[in-house]
């Protein structure tokens, strides 16, 4: 029982650190006209914290998975994935030994970068025991973070504070679809795509200069293989 | 209605001003909330209500000031419906443009997201266009059902005192004959006068009370008849060419007052006036279900083309006085022949 408390207690923590900082969407932030696939994210990158990404094509994955080395071979269910997600990445990431996995999309928008982040997996979660039960209450979010490549060795990842959001709509200077969802009344949009790229669009243009200014940040070196 | 006066379109003017107000206002409320999350508007739905409203005022009023006049009232419905469908197309695209840019050079510190897909849109644009032209449609014909009351009103006040007019045409016109007679019996110093006074004195009390109804008996107008031939014998003693015939279904038949003694007091006038030798007067009155005939006759010869003249005043009066209480519904017939002058008249009961 203390075992759970002290579990409860951490990963509550952990979820007001994390989930407070981000904004979270239920649908992606980008659509389909504005995604790209930007080759020099691929590769093995550190970051400042030391923990290492881990970046590869979505369709080399999902071969690798399936242990198939052509998509012919896929069965339907993964070939229309490997399809949908053509132009996606699939992030290991892995720190002080924890590791999880995320779907990646790098979009454009007004020639700025971005990065639509979604969970795959957890680790972490998955080693929990009952984890079924306990999983089965999760749903993955959509993050949105802008991302620029300085160099072929170094990008930058920078995650929309939601701090920013709260504020706009504490202000009233924002009408976007968002519910106060779960037990800490956490903001999550329900705008759809279209309407996303619409808020991005003109958040870009806002006169604010501190718009991409946010605690979750992160500067990748590559590493090499 | 082409001849309209310029008060009326003073008040059409004042009427589109409140309806524009009124229109706008209660369009602004509704909207407001509708676009407000809760029931307590905050300033960025006034901002978007007012935008939106913006966008909508354009089309409307052209719907209700440029298409509808120029289509709809003129039943150039395929055309209306054509320019009527553009016209929500158009505007509700314009309306998206506005919204995805010119919004942020107003109001560059507000963020308009979420609001309405263009199948919304469109619904909102068609129910505000379909409902503005229903309810311009009603006004219009509320207008249109007062102003042809008054006009109707005004028609009746016209022919009202048309009428008044006409029998007081024919009210002295009886009387300065009638006093003739009367002076000629005074003349003569005949001892019938006093019983013809009794007698003008009946007929006056008709004409004067009895006759400002709509209609009377023909009971009562048989009645007036008689009492008018039995006066002319006081001065026309050789008067024994006058027949009188008459045959009815329904005494209660209901006729226009004071129709059938001008015609009779012509006969006398100038029938019996015009030859002293061979005078007759032959008077026929039938009524059947809806049908009413009268008849008059009486001798004629050219030698009277002077008192014809004056005859005509009285013809005329009936002609006029038929057209307006028996619109459609007579038959008047003058037949002149070398010896006669005949008058035929035909009623049909409404």
């Amino acid at each position: 029982m203390k075992t759970f408390k002290t579990r409860f207690f951490v990963l509550s923590l952990l979820f007001l650190i994390i989930n407070g900082c981000v904004v979270k969407s239920l649908f992606p932030f980008y659509t389909s006209n504005s995604v790209v696939f930007e080759k020099k994210f691929i590769g093995n990158w550190i970051d400042t914290e030391y923990a290492k990404w881990n970046i590869q094509p979505f369709q080399e994955v999902i071969l690798k998975e399936n242990k198939k080395t052509s998509p012919s071979e896929l069965d339907d269910e993964q070939f229309a994935l490997y399809n949908k997600y053509e132009k996606a990445y699939v992030v290991y990431f892995e720190k002080d030994s924890t590791k999880s996995s995320f779907l990646a999309m790098a979009f454009k928008i007004n020639n700025q970068l971005f990065l639509d982040v979604t969970p795959i997996e957890d680790k972490e979660i998955d080693d929990l025991k009952n984890n079924l039960l306990y999983k089965i209450h999760l749903i993955g979010t959509h993050t949105l973070a802008k991302f620029d490549i300085l160099n072929d060795n170094q990008i930058d990842i920078n995650w929309f504070s939601s701090e920013k959001l709260e504020k706009l709509l504490k202000e009233n200077r924002i009408k976007i679809k968002h519910e106060k969802v779960g037990f800490w009344d956490t903001i999550v949009l329900t705008a759809s795509s279209d309407e996303l790229e619409k808020f991005i669009k003109k958040y870009m243009d806002s006169k604010d200069e501190d718009k991409w200014k946010t605690d979750v940040e992160f500067n990748l070196t590559r590493v090499n293989d | 209605m082409t001849n309209r006066n310029p008060q009326l379109i003073q008040g059409n003017n004042h009427h589109a001003l409140l309806f524009n107000s009124v229109l706008w206002f209660c369009s602004f409320t509704i909207l407001l909330f509708i676009f407000s999350e809760d029931n307590s508007p905050k300033k960025i739905d006034f901002i978007y209500t007012g935008s939106f409203l913006a966008t909508i005022i354009v089309p409307v009023l052209f719907n209700l000031y440029i298409l509808i006049p120029l289509f709809l009232k003129t039943e150039k419905y395929l055309l209306f419906v054509i320019t009527f469908v553009l016209t929500i197309i158009v505007f509700t695209q314009l309306n998206v443009w506005f919204f995805d840019y010119f919004i942020d050079y107003l109001f560059s510190d507000y963020f308009f997201i979420s609001y309405h897909s263009n199948s919304k849109l469109i619904t909102i644009f068609s129910i505000f266009l379909l409902g503005t032209t229903l309810i311009k449609l009603s006004i219009d014909w509320f207008s249109f059902n007062k102003q042809e009351n008054v006009e109707l009103k005004l028609k009746n006040q016209q022919i009202e005192m048309q009428l008044s007019l006409l029998r007081s045409q024919i009210n002295p016109h009886f009387l300065f004959n009638s006093l003739n007679v009367i002076y000629a019996l005074a003349l003569e110093k005949k001892e019938e006068t006093k019983d013809a006074i009794v007698q003008l004195s009946d007929i006056l009390r008709y004409v004067i009370y009895d006759s400002n109804t709509q209609r009377v008996s023909l009971k009562d107008e048989i009645e007036l008849l008689k009492n008018y031939i039995a006066f002319q014998r006081f001065r026309h003693l050789d008067t024994g060419n006058v027949t009188f015939n008459y045959s009815i279904d329904d005494t209660n038949f209901l006729i226009y007052p004071m129709l059938l003694l001008p015609l009779v007091e012509n006969s006398f006038k100038y029938g019996i006036k015009g030859d002293i030798n061979h005078t007759f007067i032959n008077i026929t009155l039938n009524q059947k279900e809806d049908i009413f005939y009268f008849k008059i006759e009486n001798n004629y010869s050219d030698n009277q083309n002077e008192s014809s003249e004056h005859s005509g005043v009285g013809n005329e009066n009936i002609k006029k006085n038929l057209e307006i209480v028996y619109p459609n519904l007579h038959e008047f017939e003058i037949i002149k022949t070398a010896s006669s002058f005949k008058v035929h008249l035909k009623l049909i009961q409404k």
